[in-house]
């Protein structure tokens, strides 16, 4: 990321950073608290890769919601951090509900 | 050919071949001291002959009656001498008509001589692929020879890198050093790319 013409330097965004931030995308859009979201990031032919594990809200389509909130991830991480994500895997591990019950 | 490139009197035209080759006196130095060591050892025997003194290490004479009827033990020492003095005759040889370039380049400057260090280039290529490609520092890399430079870039994951106009930035800053720098410039990248 470079900054403009006129500004010497350059913009840096740690992993760290980026990790942080896609959890946070990745929770919301699940539907899970971030505390049991756990992103991995990696590279995808030159693009950003997304390896994301985590619970899901209960629904009646998990596969279709998953699936919408893999597309959804991929493009809001891409806006915020300004990098090409080329893949999103999402890993379900549970569901979350509403009461926040345990689930196993 | 560098020389006719970039001008100057006599004395700057001496410094930057001096700069640019090696020198050759060590090899020098050393042969004319085995050279000298030889014929100071057949000088000081045959005085010992002369004055009919005994020899100090062998006679001369002996030795060379000895080599002209071998025997099993001295036919292996003679090989194995022979042998040796080949190798240090190649190995003078070669250093006697190689060109003897170092890894530097001169570069026309209004005022004196100025050579520069090939490292020097490819450090100046890496950091002008570096701010085209916008990665860190450390994700490129270069190595220049002669006039060809070779320049590595490992992307940040994301970001996609345009090839040519890195080989275009890199080009242009090594002309701003001397124009024949730029022509052969070589950009590589990387696969994979690296999170930070």
């Amino acid at each position: 990321m470079t900054g403009g013409p006129e500004v010497a330097g350059r913009v840096e965004i740690t992993a760290r950073a980026l990790t942080s931030c896609a959890r946070a995308v990745a929770a919301e859009h699940l539907g899970a608290p971030a505390k049991r979201v756990h992103v991995g990031l990696g590279d995808h032919q030159g693009s950003l890769a997304l390896d994301i594990t985590g619970p899901i809200a209960a629904a009646d389509d998990l596969v279709g919601r998953a699936t919408a909130a893999a597309a959804e991830v991929r493009d809001r991480v891409s806006a915020l951090t300004g990098r090409r994500v080329g893949s999103a895997h999402i890993e379900l591990t549970g569901i979350v509900r509403e009461r926040e019950t345990r689930v196993a | 050919m560098s020389s006719s490139s970039v001008g100057g009197n006599a004395v700057e035209r001496r410094i930057r071949r001096r700069s640019v080759h090696r020198s050759r006196s060590t090899a020098v130095s050393v042969a004319l001291v085995v050279l000298v060591l030889v014929a100071a050892w057949i000088g000081t025997e045959s005085v010992l002959r002369a004055v009919g003194a005994a020899p100090l290490l062998a006679d001369p004479q002996t030795v060379v009656d000895t080599a002209l009827r071998p025997d099993a033990a001295f036919v292996t020492i003679a090989e194995v001498i022979a042998v040796v003095l080949v190798v240090l005759g190649v190995v003078l040889v070669v250093l006697a008509l190689k060109r003897g370039r170092q890894h530097r380049s001169p570069v026309p400057h209004d005022r004196g001589a100025v050579v520069i260090d090939t490292r020097i280039i490819a450090a100046t290529a890496a950091n002008a692929a570096g701010s085209a490609a916008g990665v860190p520092e450390g994700n490129t890399s270069a190595s220049s020879r002669g006039n060809r430079t070779d320049v590595r870039v490992v992307p940040v994951s994301g970001v996609p890198v345009d090839e040519a106009a890195v080989r275009a930035a890199v080009t242009e800053r090594l002309s701003r050093l001397d124009e024949r720098f730029g022509r052969r410039v070589k950009v590589t990248l990387a696969e994979r790319g690296t999170l930070s």
